[in-house]
């Protein structure tokens, strides 16, 4: 954040002085002397009385104090300790006046915190002198305070955008209403650009909600010297307009409805282009100060990034959405995770593999007209690619009438021999509804499916701008030379599959099966049934 | 003994000078000054009557104070005296000492409306 400027303090600055003295010689001498050094003067009797000027609200707030002593009611060192008590008054800053006499209680009301102190009687020149000096003090440490404020509030808004990095309206909401309370406005809008139209997207303030939506339906777009937000669009900077009532050319309608008479209007560059407006707007005519302006362009500067992080998230989201149409989503979640390029470039990791390939296919797409071909292929892919996603399922590919699809990868699935199997099943339903219907237009087909569990090199392979994610071992053989086997209408197991839902189905062996690429014998298992549970 | 003057030249003109050269704002302080002086004494007199040596202090000091503004400087030294009289708790010979400061506060009096009467004249001419 730039620094913001420091205000210079004048020695001249005129301030609002409480004179608390039991004596009306004195209060009226005192008063006289403020009067003449540009001052203003309020009187107190008492300690009390003075206490009472100082917290009343109703009454225009007292810069300095010049207390007196020895008082009636609530002396002095009462009224020294009862301010600084006060968590509202101890700033204000307090100027003992007294007698020679009183020397060593003056050191005492030091000690308790006044801020200087005066003998009586006093040359005016030196009275000057103490004002001017604890004015200064008090302007510092109200400075200091205000910047420590401002600094909290900078630090809220970006405690929030780091929290909730990607959610737009959050931080726009975080920005716009920490901005309105700290220049003390009366209400706040955020416009951001949306085609050639500048909306209103967030708002604080009744007036700055209702605005937001009044300025959807009116605001003519583009530049122009009518509104706020075609000011800054026409000078590419910010731009404050100290009183609309005062300015021929403001002639925007929603002044009437709100009631407004000091704007600002702050870009949100991105791209070095306006994508956004801040606007802060007063009920009264008080104009922002350059510190305010400093510190709403800070904000400003943070609406741009929460505005770039919400575009790139669009659009990751968009290209995820566009790439789960060509692969399996779980394979398009997993490019765009934080762990994707270590997965993809390789491990080992158990799976159950199902494949799956149609018996009878061979002699159909030898006799069938390729329309019928691609149309019986479009309706077989789309039912089983439903089920494989219903189960949870990661697609490896779909070649004519084979399918690869396997379970525990990317996405880990400790249960994933059932669900395997409780696909298989439902696919096995699904086919025989389709294949009633191909019956009857002479089609015989029939679908086999093999399944096996075992451990598999998976991620990518090909090359690049062609690549595939892919599992490569013998679970996956073994699946593909098991669903070669199978008959149609049968799901065969290997041992490890049904080793781990034995309890679910019930199975007939089918007993060691000579597979090629296989030295010994394989046992598999034909699934006829299931408990119904392992679904 | 006293051979003070009632009022203190060089006082008086640095008030005038204080306050802009501006007589009838001298007035109005004069005012305030002689219509408030003698519920000090009295209040003085009644912290006497009751023997409370704490409730003499303000109201002697706040004379004191006030009458030290116009260089009433006998007046303000006498106050002075049963100030710290009252402070330490006595108030042994302090009624004799506030007739003192009637006395002296009625010279006062006559001192400062010559002044008016003179539009404070004499103290732009005080050397």
């Amino acid at each position: 954040m730039s620094a913001i400027p420091v205000r210079r303090v004048e020695g001249a600055d005129s301030a609002r002085v409480l004179v608390v003295d039991d004596s009306r010689v004195n209060r009226l001498m005192l008063a006289r002397l403020l009067t003449s050094l540009g001052h203003e003067a309020a009187e107190a009797e008492d300690g009390r009385l003075g206490l009472a000027r100082l917290r009343d609200d109703g009454a225009s707030p007292i810069d300095v104090v010049l207390l007196d002593l020895v008082m009636p009611e609530l002396d002095g060192y009462e009224a020294l300790a009862a301010i600084k008590a006060d968590p509202v008054l101890a700033s204000v800053p307090v100027i003992v006046i007294s007698d020679v006499d009183d020397l060593a209680s003056v050191v005492r009301c030091i000690e308790m915190g006044a801020t200087d102190y005066l003998l009586r009687p006093f040359n005016p020149a030196l009275l000057r002198a103490r004002i001017a000096a604890s004015l200064a003090d008090k302007r510092l440490r109200d400075f200091e305070h205000e910047t420590l404020d401002r600094q909290a509030a900078t630090n809220e808004v970006l405690k929030v955008i780091s929290r909730s990095k990607f959610d737009l309206q959050a931080v726009l909401d975080a920005i716009v209403e920490t901005a309105t309370r700290l220049c003390q406005a009366e209400y706040g809008t955020i416009y951001l650009r949306e085609g050639g139209f500048y909306l209103g997207v967030a708002g604080a303030g009744v007036a700055g909600q209702a605005l937001v939506a009044a300025y959807e339906r009116d605001h003519p777009d583009g530049p122009g010297r009518a509104t706020v937000v075609g000011r800054v669009l026409e000078t590419g900077g910010a731009v404050q307009i100290d009183d609309v009532l005062a300015d021929p050319d403001y002639d925007w309608p929603g002044q009437q409805l709100a009631g407004y008479r000091t704007l600002l209007g702050v870009p949100v560059i991105g791209d070095g282009e306006i994508v956004g407006i801040i606007n802060l707007a007063r009920n009264e005519v008080r104009p922002f100060s350059i510190a305010e302006q400093g510190v709403i362009a800070a904000f400003a500067e943070q609406a741009a990034i929460a505005i770039d992080n919400a575009r790139l998230v669009e659009t990751i989201e968009r290209q995820r959405t566009e790439l789960a149409r060509f692969v399996s989503p779980q394979i398009a979640a997993l490019v765009s995770s934080p762990e994707g390029e270590q997965l993809l470039a390789g491990h080992r990791r158990q799976i159950t593999a199902v494949f799956a390939d149609l018996r009878g296919f061979t002699h159909f797409s030898e006799t069938a007209e390729p329309e019928e071909l691609l149309g019986v292929l479009r309706a077989y892919h789309g039912a089983m690619g439903a089920l494989v996603v219903e189960h949870g399922g990661t697609l490896e590919h779909f070649a004519g009438d084979g399918m690869l699809v396997f379970f525990n990868d990317p996405v880990p699935q400790e249960d994933h021999p059932r669900r395997a199997v409780a696909m298989a099943i439902d696919m096995r339903l699904r086919f025989a509804e389709l294949a009633q219907g191909w019956h009857k237009l002479g089609y015989e087909l029939g679908l086999g499916i093999g399944i096996s569990t075992g451990y598999a090199t998976l991620g990518r392979i090909g090359f690049e701008g062609r690549y595939d994610y892919a599992a490569i071992g013998n679970a996956v053989i073994l699946a593909s030379r098991l669903s070669t086997e199978a008959k149609a209408g049968q799901i065969l197991l290997g041992q490890r599959t049904y080793a781990a839902v034995e309890d679910l189905i019930e199975v007939e062996p089918a007993g060691e099966l000579e597979l090629k690429g296989f030295s010994r014998p394989i046992a598999a298992y034909d699934v006829v049934g299931h408990t119904g549970t392992i679904a | 003994m006293s051979s003070l003057a009632v009022l203190d030249e060089a006082t008086i003109a640095q008030l005038f000078e204080s306050v802009g050269y501006d007589p009838a704002f001298l007035d109005e302080l004069v005012e305030a000054y002689l219509s408030d002086a003698p519920a000090q004494l009295a209040s003085a007199r009644a912290a006497v009557a009751a023997g409370s040596a704490e409730d003499l202090v303000r109201p002697v000091h706040t004379l004191k104070s006030s009458s030290s503004t116009f260089g009433a400087l006998t007046l303000a030294g006498l106050a002075r005296g049963l100030e710290l009289q009252a402070r330490a708790g006595s108030l042994d010979g302090v009624a004799i000492g506030l007739d003192a400061v009637e006395a002296e506060f009625a010279r006062v009096g006559v001192a400062l409306a010559e002044r008016q009467r003179a539009r404070w004249s004499s103290a732009t001419g005080g050397s």
